[in-house]
């Protein structure tokens, strides 16, 4: 039994734009999902689908096995958390978390209680008689999960919650929600385009590109084995180089300017002569000392960065970056990399699949 | 009063830049303001060659004539209602424009361009409009057994005359009321649709505490407009008749001091609608202080 | 929800219907002959006369002698409203130049000089205003039209607020571009300012051109009359119980209206912005 569960949804605007081509997830109960992408991508309107905001085109969307596509917003037991804290700026702290629950007929000791407890938990209990207005920005980011909280509702919805706060608050505010929909347990479904709290937030992560999706899998998953070059080039920083290449027999790269690189035994899924990205993530690669490194490698500039130190070059004409934990400055540019041959991507040039395992 | 941090120093530039302005202030605006204020404690004889301080005898004399306390009643009935009848239907109408997603602006325009009609104009038309004669209103409530005689029955000048000051009036608060509107975060409007599902109940505990502030600036503007701006749509339409029961307290000052022209008497009048005005901004300024700050 | 759509634009358009109705009647009217207009009352639909009424209207005056024509009438409104809203303009500029950007002596005092003319609108002290402007021998000329008008600090107030907007670091760069304080006005301020200028203009000219009060009171000389406070002549015609060119009349309130109304048609978003600035 999913606790969401979208099939085939489609979002076509009215002036001919596609912005969800097909969406199909099944998410389980007390999941933490993040939907990520860069924008235009439709992640947005994904959430914002499932949250009754967006009417959708055509397909199915169930909460905890009822279907709801057809109700308004108020009516599929879901709470929302917006990038701008949308709080009610006229209500003070203790109504805007009271607010969802008056509407749905509470006692008034109920939502006492409710509140109350809430407040607590996020140490909001002193501010309840203030207004939007006179909280920090972290102390309204709490006050918009805390309305969420009170209503206990199936599913919890973030559109970007953490982008309007600075660096180190984001931070405290990331590691609050997982510990809260940790002790919750309440199924989310998280927006970002931030991709360390993509990484950092989810159980799976669904990867969004021009409407569709590119791939759906845990953090580990997704980042160890991309399935296309999107995925690939999205996630990880710096991004996973990409040389292209042709493949010769069954164990060889022949790269654009004519140099082989010898790499594990291929399946017949690959043939011989086929375009081919190589995929290699700058931490996975090292400089050899010796002249006989697998792949020439020029350097342009580095950055240090304390604990690893970034170093830009080219390989075959293809801009291509390092991350090296150790790197002493050398007379030359010219140096030899070696790879771990269990740490290599490759994917077909034309449609951007991943074709290793 | 905040200026910027940067400055220019030792130049004459400022001196040139702001003399036109304070010399236009200081003989059109300080000197007739004064002028009232001084002559509203003189008496002038018949042929205006001499004139004498009688002190708050004007005033007196202006609080005990029935003409005038009537007229006073009249502006304040007139204004109040006038206010609540065209911040309503502009209120209706610019949540109704809210509301659809599509061809907002075209309603915009169609909603707006009457702002741009002359009072005076508008009372030349709505003249026509409702002349006995040639106008078709009469004719359209006569044939609901309402014989309308706007020059002789008072009730129905009046009617008249707040129907079309509401009419002229309707497009500046459809303007604000929908500027307000578009102003409350489209979030915020998402977050309420999730908390509450009556679209009523939605609008009365969330969007018009939202518009408040607006409404109070209009209502200000709007008593400001009934006061003062329908001086042109009163002279043409009625010209306080019948019997005054039209006249304004505006329209009062004119009649005295121009057509009239007793000066000490109709000095009294602008001071005492100055004074309605300090009393007006003195309330706005004190609600902003206390209630604007979300 | 479809329905509840049609509902809202059924609403709209009683709005918008309510608020044409009145100007429709008169200009179909306006294209009727006044034989028709006499017999069947005001006409809903165009008749067959066509724009005659308006050549007329703009040849010949209502109720006075021939020179307040309502083309010399438009002419005087139109030197009216664009007088009214340059001067309004260039001076409220300079003026908040001045407080915005420069430490003088008593600017606390200037300040509060300059916007407490914005608490008193001319109405009321109509008739000592009329005293002064006597005085001052400018009855019936330009001058004595506009000046008057001028005296209130709406644009000022405006034009102080979105300076104070500007980022400060323009006036630095201009500093260290050797740029003296007319220049920087000049070559940065006014480009800068030239959309509020626009919506500022829109707005003072409707409200220059749609002056009624202070024209009644200042001119007497027909060649000084605006075409709103000339209309006014029609009314004198038939209270005095003779029977006007009502096609003609008609005509005049429409030429009348026309000029402002174009003027918030074409330039709607000058207009919005204008009217939602100036007015805060």
């Amino acid at each position: 039994m999913g606790a969401l569960k979208l099939d085939n949804v489609v979002k076509t605007y009215a002036n001919g734009h596609q912005a969800m081509k097909g969406i199909s997830l099944d998410i389980n109960e007390g999941e933490f999902l993040v939907l990520v992408g860069p924008s235009g991508c439709g992640k947005s309107t994904t959430l914002r689908s499932i949250a009754g905001l967006e009417s959708i085109t055509s397909g199915e969307i169930h909460i905890a096995d009822e279907r709801v596509d057809e109700l308004p917003p108020a009516k599929r037991d879901i709470a929302m958390v917006f990038q701008n804290y949308a709080l009610y700026p006229h209500m003070t702290v203790y109504n805007n978390m009271a607010y969802g629950l008056k509407n749905r007929g509470y006692s008034a000791a109920d939502i006492a209680e409710k509140v109350n407890a809430a407040a607590k938990m996020l140490e909001l209990t002193d501010y309840l008689q203030r207004k939007p207005g006179q909280l920090s920005g972290g102390q309204r980011q709490r006050v918009a999960m805390g309305r969420a909280m009170v209503r206990q509702p199936k599913l919890f919805l973030f559109d970007e919650p953490l982008s309007n706060l600075d660096a180190s608050l984001r931070l405290q505010m990331r590691l609050e929600i997982k510990r809260l929909q940790r002790s919750l347990g309440t199924t989310s479904v998280f927006v970002t385009h931030d991709q360390v709290e993509a990484m950092t937030l989810a159980d799976r992560l669904v990867i969004m590109n021009k409407g569709e999706i590119e791939q759906v899998g845990t953090p580990k998953e997704v980042y160890h084995k991309p399935q296309t070059t999107f995925v690939a080039k999205f996630l990880g920083s710096p991004a996973m180089n990409l040389l292209p290449a042709t493949l010769v027999g069954k164990n060889q790269l022949k790269l654009d300017d004519g140099q082989l690189i010898a790499i594990p035994d291929q399946e017949d899924a690959v043939q011989d002569g086929q375009r081919l990205y190589l995929g290699l993530r700058p931490e996975n690669v090292s400089l050899t000392n010796e002249g006989n490194g697998l792949i020439n490698f020029v350097a342009k500039v580095s950055e240090e960065l304390g604990a690893t130190q970034l170093l830009h070059g080219e390989v075959a004409n293809t801009p291509f970056s390092l991350n090296l934990s150790q790197f002493d400055q050398h007379e030359t540019e010219h140096f030899s990399l070696t790879f771990d041959p269990q740490q290599i991507h490759l994917f077909d040039y034309e449609t951007g699949e991943r074709v290793n395992a | 009063m905040a200026t910027k941090r940067v400055q220019f120093s030792h130049s004459p530039i400022p001196y040139l830049f702001i003399v036109p302005q304070l010399a236009i202030i200081a003989v059109f605006f300080f000197w007739p303001a004064l002028q009232a204020l001084y002559l509203s404690f003189m008496l002038e004889d018949p042929w205006g060659l001499s004139s004498q301080f009688v002190g708050f005898e004007n005033y007196v004399e202006l609080f005990s004539s029935s003409e005038y306390l009537s007229t006073f009643a009249f502006t304040l009935l007139y204004s109040s209602i006038v206010t609540v009848f065209s911040l309503g239907v502009a209120l209706v109408l610019a949540v109704k424009a809210n509301a659809i997603l599509r061809g907002q602006s075209t309603y915009q325009l169609l909603l707006t361009w009457v702002y741009a009609i002359a009072p005076a104009a508008a009372g030349i038309m709505a003249y026509f409009i409702f002349n006995r004669n040639i106008g078709v209103v009469p004719e359209f409530l006569n044939s609901f057994g309402w014989d309308f005689r706007p020059d002789t029955n008072s009730f129905d000048a009046t009617a008249m005359v707040i129907l079309v000051s509401v009419w002229k009036q309707v497009p500046v608060n459809f303007v604000f009321f929908l500027a307000g509107l578009n102003s409350i975060s489209k979030s915020v409007r998402e977050a309420a649709q999730m908390d509450c599902e009556s679209d009523s109940r939605r609008f009365w505990t969330i969007t018009f505490p939202l518009l408040a502030p607006t409404a109070f600036f209009l209502l200000v503007i709007n008593i400001t407009y009934a006061f003062f701006e329908t001086f042109g749509l009163i002279d043409t339409l009625t010209q306080g008749r019948p019997g005054g029961s039209t006249t304004t307290l505006v329209y009062k000052v004119y009649q005295d001091g121009f057509i009239g022209a007793d000066l000490g008497l109709s000095s009294a009048q602008s001071v005492v609608l100055m004074l309605l005005v300090l009393l007006l901004t003195f309330v706005q300024f004190k609600f902003i202080e206390r209630k604007v700050h979300y | 929800m479809r329905q509840e759509k049609l509902f809202d634009h059924a609403i709209l358009w009683v709005g918008v219907v309510f608020l044409l109705f009145p100007v429709w009647l008169l200009f179909a009217s306006s294209t009727h002959t006044t034989e028709t207009i006499i017999k069947e009352g005001l006409q809903f639909l165009p008749g067959g006369e066509g724009f005659g009424a308006y050549a007329t209207a703009l040849t010949s005056s209502i109720g006075g002698t021939e020179i307040a024509t309502g083309l010399r009438m438009t002419i005087n409104s139109l030197i009216m409203g664009i007088g009214f809203a340059v001067g309004k303009i260039v001076i409220a500029m300079c003026a908040a130049y001045t407080l915005v950007y420069f430490r003088i002596p008593m600017a606390n005092f200037l300040f509060w000089i300059i916007f407490s003319t914005l608490l008193l609108p001319l109405e009321v002290r109509i008739v000592p205003s009329y005293e002064v402007v006597s005085q001052l021998g400018l009855l019936n000329s330009y001058t004595g039209l506009i000046l008057p008008l001028i005296a209130s600090a709406t644009a000022t107030f405006y034009f102080q607020q979105f300076f104070k907007t500007v980022p400060e670091e323009l006036l630095e760069a201009a500093q260290l571009d050797n740029a003296n304080a007319f220049k920087f006005f000049i070559d940065i301020l006014v480009p800068l300012s030239k959309t509020m200028m626009a919506a500022m203009f829109i707005i003072m000219f409707v409200v220059g051109w749609n002056q009624y009060l202070w024209p009644i009171m200042m001119t007497t000389e027909e060649a000084y009359y605006t075409i709103v406070m000339g209309i006014k002549n029609v009314l004198s015609v038939v209270r005095e119980g003779r029977i006007p060119e009502y096609n003609v009349a008609f005509a005049m309130i429409i030429l009348a209206m026309l000029p402002p109304v174009a003027v918030v048609i074409l330039f709607q978003r000058w207009f919005i912005q204008g009217l939602v600035e100036s007015e805060k």
